[in-house]
């Protein structure tokens, strides 16, 4: 009971957040609308025994990220979007009657999934929690996902210097 | 150079045919055929057409015409041509219309003789239109093959049914089987022959089909010497020869044949009196002798018809190779108002003229006389209308003498009507010469191999018996007596034509006065050619014009080129719609990725899903 | 218990708003914004397949997930700060040098 109630509240207020996101049309809003999305997720995370994702989430993606969209935006000086012509006529609507059919269709795939055939694996949430979600998160990286937890590594790695070399002044 | 080529070749042909010819001779009548098997053709379930040929007297005295007149003008051409550009392409197209001319008459079946049939019409318009920067050789050009067109799809016509009825080609199949598969004078058979007859009519310039002739002329000499005298013109004759059984089943066309033979006589030869190009009154000639052997076809005497064939072959040759040297000699003058007492500058050409005149005219012993006079003698006792078609042939020699030797009389005779000091004429080359000689020798000897008086004396007719039945028989004796007044009266009418030629011509009396309506009237008819053209022009060539010119708007232009057109114009207007999708925006671009991405993915939902 | 569905629901929810505003919004920074959140919907939809697979999958892929999403925004964000350094303006609809 107590669970649902939890679960509507946090889902309204992601699906609050994330509209505000796509129809704020200042762009300082918008990161603000996100980052109330990103706690909103957190919070189901919590709720599917993900808790170091959901701190992940909180670290990386609300605090990190977006407070470099906003060192971005303060740096571009971006204001509101002006009402100028649209190149495709009825541009919004027809991104919204796409968006919908696509939202359609994911339903109508999704829904009724018979999940109890398929469980097949062994990491129960009373297992994790006897172990230690994150303890387990570290065991399975350095164990099962070495590979991709390197390559990762390196991903970031040129993504650091990627964005450095975009990022610097011209030299005179 | 060419021309030596040229002329060798038809020798040699020449030689060929002659020793066919003698081995003819030598043999019996019964063996006096020759067939010679090339290869299949056309092999089609039950219908085999070969490539073949088959030469029997008939074909071979075809041969000996086609080779022999044809070497001779052949030599002639060498000289006339010097000086022309394009003397090559003469030549060239001269042997080819040889060739297909000789596979007209040798072919043994329809078909292959269709294609020499179409092939000779088509040398004929190369050869017509062979000045072709003038625009009047064109347009003759065109109207040969477009008349020759209309005889052709008759035969085309003939023999499809002969198809349906027969089942082969071959002329020996058809010849043996005629009697069997027709009753006589039913409508079938009858329906066969008209439409091989509106072929033949056709290609030998029959009315109404013969516009194209006098139209001919624009092309050299020789040619029309060739052509149109002795053996393209021919062909149609040669046709009725050759399927004389299936025509002798059809008695109700052979009377049609004989009537627009006899008429075409008459009309023809009425042109004929008052025209003033030599050419011109030499065509008209021609068609009138044409109508001479289809009203001989038309009774049955086609032993005569080749007999007349041949003579004319020889004496119409050289009266257009002398057509030639007296317009070579006159620099190119051929209206014959501008000349006038030109045989003292050209003795040779002129003598060999006035004995091929003195031959058409049927004067004896000459050649003519012989031959038109065995047709006047068949028509007058072949049936009861018999009557008719002598009177016919009689008033055409009457006119044939008078036109011809008002031509003699106002070119060679009388007042000279041009300047002579501006006008050089001189003789031809010996080159020229020779071809005449030994044409006016033909024409006075070759009537001698059909004699009626002496027994034994139709040569020609016994050589020809294997295939046909000589008509001109000395069995009976008043027949002989007959003939020999009917000989003399012809000939009085011949000798009556050339003294009326000569009254009016040198002595200047008129028949009718100047100032008479009827005379000015029937002149300017005569004159005009009946105006049989300007009536074809308005019943054909207009309202056709005015179809083509239709259609042209209505389908040509609104149809063909607007989808042509729309086709280029709808792929130029895809192209540019198309070319607007790469606008150069970033969100164009990421939109259209993410609807493809989308796109895939729901055909991998759906291809995978038990749901759908 | 919250069933799975719902979890799904909301997941296709927050992806389909990240596609709407891809398509319709006109300031770059903006559609980043979009791209992450449509992330962020698959992530959920992931974490909870996890939870109900009994599956620790789930967690570590959505792990990977947001260590590329971070390359990613900041390697994106340069080449906006590029942009804006060139014309002065982030306006998607004046970025048009892609043309044929």
């Amino acid at each position: 009971m107590a669970s649902t109630l939890v679960f509507y509240f946090l889902a309204i207020v992601t699906t609050v957040g994330a509209v505000s996101v796509v129809a704020l049309p200042n762009p300082m809003y918008c990161v603000f609308s996100l980052i109330v999305t990103f706690l909103g997720l957190a919070g189901l995370y919590l709720s599917l025994n993900a808790q170091f994702v959901a701190i992940v989430q909180i670290i990386i993606y609300a605090s990190a990220i977006m407070m470099l969209f906003l060192f971005v935006i303060m740096l571009i000086n971006l204001d509101k979007e002006d009402k100028k012509v649209l190149r495709i006529p009825f541009q919004k609507l027809l991104g919204i009657v796409f968006g919908l059919f696509v939202f359609l269709v994911l339903i109508i795939v999704l829904k009724d999934v018979n999940i109890s055939v398929h469980i097949k694996g062994v990491f129960t949430p009373q297992y994790i929690n006897q172990i230690g979600n994150t303890q387990l998160i570290g065991k399975l990286l350095l164990s099962k996902y070495l590979l991709p937890f390197q390559t990762m590594g390196v991903l970031l790695f040129v993504g650091i210097i990627g964005a450095v070399v975009l990022g610097r002044r011209k030299s005179r | 150079m060419s021309g030596w080529i040229a002329s060798l070749a038809m020798l040699l042909s020449f030689l060929v045919s002659l020793s066919i010819f003698f081995s003819f001779l030598l043999h019996s009548p019964q063996d006096r055929i020759l067939s010679i098997f090339l290869f299949d053709w056309i092999p089609f379930g039950s219908l085999k057409i070969n490539v073949g040929f088959m030469i029997d007297p008939v074909s071979s005295i075809m041969t000996l015409i086609v080779t022999g007149v044809g070497f001779m003008i052949h030599l002639y051409s060498i000289a006339y041509m010097r000086e022309d550009i394009s003397i090559v392409r003469y030549f060239v197209y001269l042997n080819l219309f040889s060739f297909s001319m000789l596979l007209l008459v040798l072919a043994d079946n329809f078909l292959l003789m269709f294609v020499g049939w179409e092939a000779v019409g088509l040398c004929s318009y190369l050869l017509i239109g062979f000045w072709y920067e003038k625009p009047s050789a064109i347009e003759a050009g065109k109207k040969a093959f477009i008349v020759n067109r209309v005889g052709d799809f008759c035969f085309l016509i003939a023999l499809f049914q002969i198809l349906t009825i027969f089942g082969t080609f071959d002329f020996s199949d058809i010849s043996r089987s005629a009697s069997e598969l027709f009753m006589k004078d039913s409508f079938n058979v009858n329906l066969l022959c008209l439409f091989l007859f509106f072929g033949a009519a056709g290609k030998s310039a029959q009315f109404p089909l013969h516009v194209w002739l006098p139209d001919a002329m624009e092309g050299p000499s020789p040619v029309s010497a060739l052509i149109h005298a002795a053996t393209m013109v021919t062909a149609g004759i040669y046709l009725l020869v050759r399927n004389h059984v299936l025509f002798s089943l059809a008695p109700s066309t052979l009377m049609f044949i004989a009537l627009v033979g006899s008429f075409t006589l008459l009309f023809a030869a009425s042109i004929a009196l008052v025209q003033n190009d030599i050419k011109k009154v030499l065509a008209y000639s021609t068609l009138s002798q044409l109508g001479y052997m289809f009203l001989a076809c038309g009774i049955g005497a086609y032993a005569t018809a080749m007999f007349h064939l041949m003579t004319h072959a020889f004496f119409k040759a050289l009266l257009f190779l002398g057509a030639g040297s007296v317009i070579h000699a006159m620099n190119g003058e051929q209206d014959i108002r501008k000349m006038g007492g030109i045989r003292s500058y050209i003795p040779k050409t002129s003598f060999t003229f006035i004995i091929g005149s003195l031959a058409i005219s049927g004067i004896f012993p000459l050649a003519g006389f012989f031959s038109k006079d065995a047709i006047l003698f068949s028509a007058f006792k072949s049936h009861s209308l018999a009557i008719l078609f002598w009177f016919a042939g009689l008033f055409g020699v009457l006119m044939t003498s008078y036109y011809t030797f008002r031509l003699v009389l106002k070119v060679f005779y009388g007042d000279k009507n041009f300047k002579e000091n501006e006008t050089h004429v001189h003789e031809s080359p010996p080159i020229m010469i020779f071809p005449l000689f030994v044409l006016a020798f033909f024409s006075i000897v070759g009537g001698w191999v059909s004699i009626p008086m002496i027994s034994g004396g139709d040569v020609f007719g016994k050589f020809l018996s294997s295939v046909l039945n000589p008509t001109v028989s000395v069995d009976s004796h008043h027949n002989l007596t007959l003939e020999l007044v009917l000989m003399f009266l012809s000939l009085g009418i011949a000798l009556l034509g050339i003294f009326l030629a000569y009254q009016t011509c040198c002595k200047k009396r008129q028949f009718f006065s100047d100032s008479s309506v009827v005379g000015m009237r029937l002149f300017s008819l005569l004159e005009n050619k009946y105006y049989i053209d300007e009536i074809y022009s308005l019943i054909l060539v207009r309202p056709l014009r005015f179809i083509a010119n239709l259609f042209f708007k209505l389908f040509e232009q609104n149809i063909i080129d607007a989808s042509v057109n729309g086709t280029g114009r709808l792929v130029k207007s895809l192209g540019a719609n198309l070319r607007s999708l790469q606008d150069g925006y970033v969100k164009t671009y990421a939109v259209s990725i993410l609807f493809g991405a989308v796109c895939i993915i729901f055909l991998l939902v759906f291809n995978f899903s038990s749901r759908f | 218990m919250v069933p799975l569905e719902n979890y799904l629901f909301l997941s296709s929810i927050l992806f389909v708003l990240g596609l709407i505003g891809v398509i319709v919004r006109r300031s770059v920074i903006v559609v980043i914004l979009c791209i992450e959140l449509m992330m962020n919907g698959a992530n959920l939809a992931f974490v909870s397949y996890g939870h109900f697979l009994n599956s620790m999958d789930g967690q570590l892929i959505v792990f990977f997930v947001m260590a590329v999403a971070a390359a990613e925004a900041a390697i994106g964000l340069a080449i906006v700060v590029m942009i804006y350094r060139n014309r002065e303006s982030t306006d998607l609809d004046e970025v048009n040098l892609l043309k044929f």
